[in-house]
């Protein structure tokens, strides 16, 4: 493993980074556990790292609550988010998917940034913010700020919108409804040990109930079953309207078959394709149950 | 379960040799051709030295890692270390104090050698004369017939290697054990989720209870790996999961609550009557998990590990049978 | 005449503490905490365990954080203080209460994933005296035991079944 490193410590020395590497084989380094992982399996010739965890800008490292929702910077971290009493209180799903992300040492540096840009079909946290409806916020070397809806985001296995001459520079997530008032929120991630995984499944969901017991807002989203983590959204347009604690056998099925149309699983060494779908319609199932 | 407790032919030999030296200031060193891997034979060797020898632990230096000195032994592993090591430990002692208690009668005048070793001193059993283990030494150095205070000795037990059936009396010593695992199935996902564990054994007379509980928990959760997760792919030759990503050895998170009850007992071979414990607690685990799984679910489970895929297709497969018969 | 193409390394230059003492060094932007730790600075007590973050052997502090140090660009302990298992006790000859509770529960087997194992103890004990920690499963600063079979998810030990290195870590707690 060899590559050249640059230290930006402003967000400015960064962007000018990015700039000068335009035409050079670059990097981003946030937690760089995954990365470091990569590079010692596959060294790349003539590569640069970016390192992005000396950048002091709370922007891009805090987090930072609003009546619109609350942001997260790309740099936030696993252990932040898990530690975090109002993210597990209004927002369980990506606390769970956030404890449940690799290991205790993985997760004091894992950023969000960096999870949501691997682009991995079995990104934790990804599942959870696309469950979420979330905003990913882009600075480019231009200085212009672009922002797209999360699903526009993942375009395919470890490619995502993100331009050459962008950084993701956070992410936010919108406040739960007013009218909200009881939350079911959670991340079901499957594997064969209690911890350590990567997902061979995984299901996020965040479903708002007004006072009356009615659906009004879903999200729900699939991760290690398709090219990219996937939300299901005429799963989650099916339950709107409907009273969260009646809701039948038949149309817990109906549910469970409307995310497994969004899954198209692979078969690998961890499990088969049909296990994953088997589980996947059993798990949506499990929401409700 | 039987299993082999110590002394078990899996080779020609199951042997091990000791040299086992005093110097004159009373230190003792062991030199044991057994080796230490974590299971606590130093400690337990040691500690038979002081019980033996009435030198106090801190004053005895197991060497068990240098090949240029050390003699010969067959390995660690078929839970042979206590038992082999210890009575080849033991054979070395009774040979040095011989030589200890016949230098004791000459300095403490007395014709008999019956000897208690204690505290640093060297005892007469009849009349409560005693001298320092030290001196003793120092005299074996320097008066007639000037000798060394060392002792080798090769232990070698009883069992014989197996026939051309694979069978005789293999063992030394043999481990009995039983095991009761309650688990809980998610027929969703087709997960195992191991509650409790209940570990019967007779591990013959104890010598070391912490040392034992590590031994029997180690090889549980080994046993349990083996039962759940623990797998090595194959696909022409080459394998597919060497790394800890996707060899799946279990996590402390896994940990099912292990209750053990030993079952103390004597055995005649064993140094102190204790028997080899480390290897019994992983044989049981896997078969009492399938029984369990096969229970919880009116299924069949044979093949090794029960993953959760193994566990929704024989979940699948049962369902359309009955649909069938219907 | 074919130009050969030159490779010059660029070091950084670093500066942290290190189990309480500072360290200059100048450094290859690709080198890894653990290597620098061990080829380096010879420290050995810090164990390369499987060098891809899923044993948890090479656990040092960094910041008080545990970090698994094989995943861990030398460059970012800059300014920082890491301990490594050779800075857990003072010196003073005494042993770490986490090292003594790992021993007097007889914690230990082959050793070789104490360090790490004791220094994400060590971590566990000050991130939860200082709040850092899950929200609300105990109600406490203190973990329950499925919480500290939890924090400990990230450090394989192949001999004890790990029970009693959950005791020697709950022995902590309830002192």
């Amino acid at each position: 493993m060899n590559f050249e490193i640059i230290n930006p410590g402003t967000t400015k020395e960064l962007l000018g980074a990015v700039n000068k590497l335009q035409k050079e084989k670059f990097r981003f380094g946030a937690g760089c556990t995954d990365l470091l992982m990569e590079l010692k399996k596959k060294p790349e010739d003539g590569l640069t790292i970016i390192n992005l965890s000396q950048v002091k800008d709370s922007s891009f490292s805090g987090i930072k609550k609003s009546a619109k929702g609350m942001r997260l910077g790309a740099m936030f971290t696993a252990h932040k988010i898990v530690v975090n009493e109002e993210i597990k209180n209004a927002f369980n799903v990506l606390h769970e998917s956030a404890h449940n992300l690799a290991s205790t040492q993985i997760r004091q540096v894992a950023t969000v940034g960096g999870n949501l840009c691997t682009a991995s079909p079995s990104g934790d946290i990804a599942c959870a913010l696309v469950a979420l409806d979330a905003t990913c916020e882009m600075l480019s070397t231009t200085g212009k700020r672009r922002e797209i809806n999360i699903k526009e985001f993942f375009i395919g296995v470890r490619t995502t919108a993100i331009g050459k001459n962008e950084v993701l520079y956070g992410i936010a997530v919108p406040a739960n409804e007013k009218k909200t008032k009881t939350i079911h929120s959670n991340f079901i991630k499957i594997g064969t040990r209690r911890s350590m995984e990567c997902s061979v499944v995984s299901l996020a969901y965040h479903i708002q109930v007004n006072e009356e017991g009615v659906i009004i807002k879903a999200g729900v989203s699939i991760g290690a079953s398709a090219p990219t983590v996937r939300f299901a959204e005429e799963a989650c347009d099916f339950l709107i309207g409907k009273k969260f604690k009646a809701i039948s056998q038949k149309e817990k099925e109906e549910f469970a078959e409307k995310v497994l149309s969004y899954a198209s699983p692979i078969t690998d060494i961890r499990a088969t394709s049909w296990y994953r779908k088997e589980v996947l319609f059993n798990i949506s199932k499990s929401i409700f149950e | 379960m039987l299993h082999v407790g110590g002394g078990a032919k899996i080779y020609r030999s199951d042997g091990c040799g000791t040299t086992l030296k005093i110097d004159p200031y009373g230190y003792c060193t062991i030199i044991t051709g057994s080796n230490e891997i974590g299971q606590g034979s130093e400690t337990v060797l040691a500690m038979m030295a002081s019980e033996e020898l009435g030198i106090d632990l801190k004053r005895i230096k197991v060497i068990n890692t240098d090949t240029d000195i050390k003699p010969w032994d067959v390995g660690v592993h078929a839970s042979r270390t206590s038992f082999v090591a210890g009575n080849s430990l033991l054979g070395a002692i009774k040979i040095l104090k011989e030589k200890l208690n016949k230098k004791a009668g000459e300095l403490l005048k007395t014709a008999h050698s019956e000897f208690e070793y204690d505290g640093g001193e060297i005892i007469s059993n009849k009349t409560k004369e005693h001298i320092a283990l030290d001196k003793v030494v120092r005299e074996m150095h320097f008066s007639e017939p000037n000798e060394l205070a060392i002792a080798s000795f090769f232990y070698e037990p009883t069992s014989k290697f197996q026939d051309k059936e694979f069978k005789g009396n293999v063992s030394g010593s043999y481990a009995f054990a039983a095991q009761a695992i309650e688990v809980e199935v998610d027929t969703y996902t087709g997960n195992v989720r191991v509650l409790d564990i209940y570990v019967a054994q007779d591990v013959g007379k104890v010598l070391n209870p912490l040392l034992l509980g590590g031994q029997i928990e180690g090889g549980i959760l080994q046993g349990v790996g083996y039962a759940l997760t623990e797998e090595l792919l194959m696909h022409e030759g080459k394998i597919l999961n060497s790394n800890f990503h996707n060899y799946k050895m279990l996590t402390a998170a896994d940990i099912p609550n292990i209750h053990f009850f030993p079952i103390e007992t004597n055995d005649k071979e064993g140094p102190y009557g204790a028997k080899g414990v480390g290897e019994a607690p992983l044989i049981p685990t896997a078969a009492a998990i399938a029984n369990a799984v096969c229970n919880a679910l009116d299924i069949e489970v044979i093949d090794l590990p029960i993953t959760p895929e193994k566990v929704l297709r024989a979940i699948a497969e049962k369902k359309k049978l009955k649909k069938e018969i219907v | 005449m074919k130009k050969e193409k030159i490779n010059k390394v660029i070091k950084h230059d670093i500066s942290f503490k290190l189990n309480g003492k500072k360290v200059d060094c100048s450094i290859k932007g690709s080198t890894v905490l653990l290597d620098l730790l061990r080829d380096d600075l010879e420290l050995k007590g810090t164990k390369a365990g499987c060098n891809e973050g899923e044993c948890g052997a090479c656990t040092v502090l960094v910041d008080d954080a545990p970090v698994n140090s094989c995943l861990y660009l030398a460059v970012n302990v800059n300014g920082k203080s890491v301990t490594t298992i050779e800075g857990l006790a003072n010196g003073d000859g005494e042993l770490h209460p986490v090292q003594e509770s790992l021993v007097k529960s007889g914690a230990v087997q082959c050793g070789f994933c104490t360090s790490g194992m004791a220094m994400a103890i060590k971590a566990m004990v000050s991130q939860y005296e200082s709040g850092q920690h899950v929200p609300g499963e105990s109600g406490n600063n203190f973990p329950s035991r499925e919480e500290i079979k939890k924090y400990l998810e990230g450090n394989l030990c192949r001999c004890t079944g790990y029970v009693k290195i959950v005791d020697s870590a709950e022995k902590l707690f309830s002192n």
